[in-house]
């Protein structure tokens, strides 16, 4: 079925009340991850989070459009076609979690599941005025979802407020057998009650500074005031690897993918590798050259060692504070068509949400604000592994305290 | 500094086609113009790590916290049965998947 933004790839349910991003299998039903590979399949077994939330009463509604294979930050990869943003039909609601956000938008539906290897989740929040959680790597299982980066991939919840997301959050963070990264020694979640004036908010110099859009720095600096007065003490901090966060990540990223995607041989299901898109194709020839003999130790694994200093940057910075506050995007949401052509261009829309993915770290996106355009402005908070509760608490409270998630479309 | 415009290009569209065909990826020469293009820019981009001393520095390839195996009980469970395993495929040989030759001469 065609809606007007392009967000439903399949209906399931009409009554139903919580959609899955188009890569997560569905048993019965049609996977396609955004992909013509995969057009045409039906799975014999349903993601674990689609069993969780199934067992746990809600009903699936339908299956939401996304970039081919989760590549990229504005839906246009999609091989459906680009989802439309539901606050300007001009913009693209972001990527590569596209369907998703502009259905919890447009309150199609309430709930819908994402992923998130490198923004996919918070970058669809920030541009459609809705929340959503990136949780600590491993959180949650990936079992049963189209996999595209292993070491980054997440699959991330978004909602209309922070509360909900918190709910379905507690509902399918839990151990996997079927994903053994879902393990961890450290898995406890971090308790106890997070009255504002005992938690610390770090402002990292590197995410505010030269690019980042006026209304954006300006709408963050608000949010900023009010959790202030609101006793939560604020100190600026310092991540002086960031800048290296893209490069890296468009290093590591694609060999993965191109490990991932070798699978897709037409053979058992889908169709042959002919049918993969633009964006697929030259990220597996991007990620199986710089991890081939002769280039590896210069591209792949120099990137690696870089991504050790990024996480001792937010190792070092946590001793300081609890959660740090930033920016998800350093542009209000972009025109459809912007940045289509030009993929190093797109590439950097990911600057401020890659680094949290390379170090596994959980991270909450809300909206903070509106451009005079009336397009959403988004913020996130990111602490470190297993804080998810932290961030719940600054993002509940921080919409106590506002109203900017109420506000609704004109559809 | 060296010139930029003296720099050797790090791909051209031989080693893009080799790539290609390593990853099974088959392009037409369109496409070869355009991506060698994109990822000359993108790899260049790349370039701004080279300046990082990294000599020390362990590689991080995975972020969990205990990097133990994780084992299960030894039980048998359900698991898809043949007629599903071949559900989805488009040619299938008496209970089995079929595929293109892989040797051409007897």
């Amino acid at each position: 079925m065609k809606d007007k933004l392009n967000a439903i790839l399949l209906e399931i349910n009409p009554k139903g009340n919580i959609g899955y991003k188009d890569n997560f299998l569905t048993r019965g039903y049609e996977t396609t991850a955004g992909s013509n590979v995969l057009k045409g399949y039906i799975s014999h077994y349903s993601a674990t989070v689609v069993d969780l939330f199934e067992k746990n009463g809600f009903v699936t509604k339908a299956k939401f459009n996304c970039d081919a294979w989760a590549h990229g930050s504005s839906g246009e990869n999609s091989d459906f076609g680009a989802v439309k943003n539901p606050w300007n039909n001009a913009y693209t609601p972001g990527g590569s979690s596209s369907g998703s956000s502009a259905a919890v938008a447009s309150n199609y539906t309430k709930y819908a599941t994402g992923t998130d290897t490198g923004g996919s989740i918070r970058l669809p929040a920030a541009f459609t005025n809705s929340s959503a959680i990136k949780p600590t790597y491993g959180a949650i299982s990936r079992y049963g979802i189209v996999a595209m980066a292993s070491s980054t991939d997440c699959p991330s919840l978004i909602a209309q407020n922070v509360k909900d997301v918190e709910v379905l959050f507690k509902i399918v963070s839990r151990e996997d057998k079927k994903d053994a990264n879902t393990f961890s020694s450290k898995r406890s979640l971090r308790g106890g009650q997070f009255k504002p004036g005992s938690l610390k908010i770090g402002l990292p110099k590197e995410y505010f500074i030269e690019g980042l859009d006026r209304e954006v720095s300006e709408a963050v600096r608000q949010a900023r005031q009010v959790l202030t007065e609101d006793g939560y003490k604020i100190e600026n901090v310092s991540l002086p690897h960031t800048k290296y966060g893209i490069a890296v990540y468009y290093l590591i990223m694609p060999v993965e993918v191109a490990s991932n995607l070798a699978r897709y041989d037409g053979v058992r299901y889908g169709q042959a590798r002919s049918f993969f898109g633009e964006e697929a194709e030259r990220r597996i020839i991007l990620g199986t050259f710089t991890s081939s003999a002769g280039y590896s130790a210069k591209y792949y694994q120099k990137a690696a060692k870089v991504r050790t200093l990024i996480i001792q940057d937010f190792d070092q910075v946590f001793k300081k504070v609890d959660v740090l506050l930033t920016p998800v995007s350093p542009t209000p949401p972009f025109k459809l068509g912007e940045k289509a052509n030009d993929p190093l261009k797109m590439y950097l829309s990911d600057v401020l949400t890659v680094n949290t993915s390379l170090a596994g770290l959980p991270s909450l996106a809300l909206s903070c604000g509106f451009t005079k355009k009336n397009l959403p402005i988004g913020m996130q908070f990111v602490g470190p592994r297993w804080s998810e509760p932290v961030l719940f608490s600054v993002g509940k409270r921080y919409q106590e305290l506002t109203d900017w998630h109420k506000r609704k479309p004109s559809i | 500094m060296k010139d930029k415009r003296n720099q050797k290009l790090v791909i051209d569209s031989k080693l893009l086609e080799h790539v290609a065909s390593l990853a099974k990826i088959t392009v037409n020469e369109g496409e070869v113009k355009k991506y060698v293009v994109q990822l000359e820019e993108i790899i260049e981009y790349f370039r701004q790590l080279d300046k990082i001393d990294t000599l020390n520095i362990i590689p991080t390839y995975q972020v969990i916290d205990n990097t133990t195996n994780v084992l299960r009980e030894d039980v048998i469970e359900s698991s898809l049965s043949q007629k599903e395993a071949l559900a989805q495929a488009k040619r299938t040989h008496k209970g089995y998947f079929l595929v293109e030759g892989v040797l051409n001469e007897r």
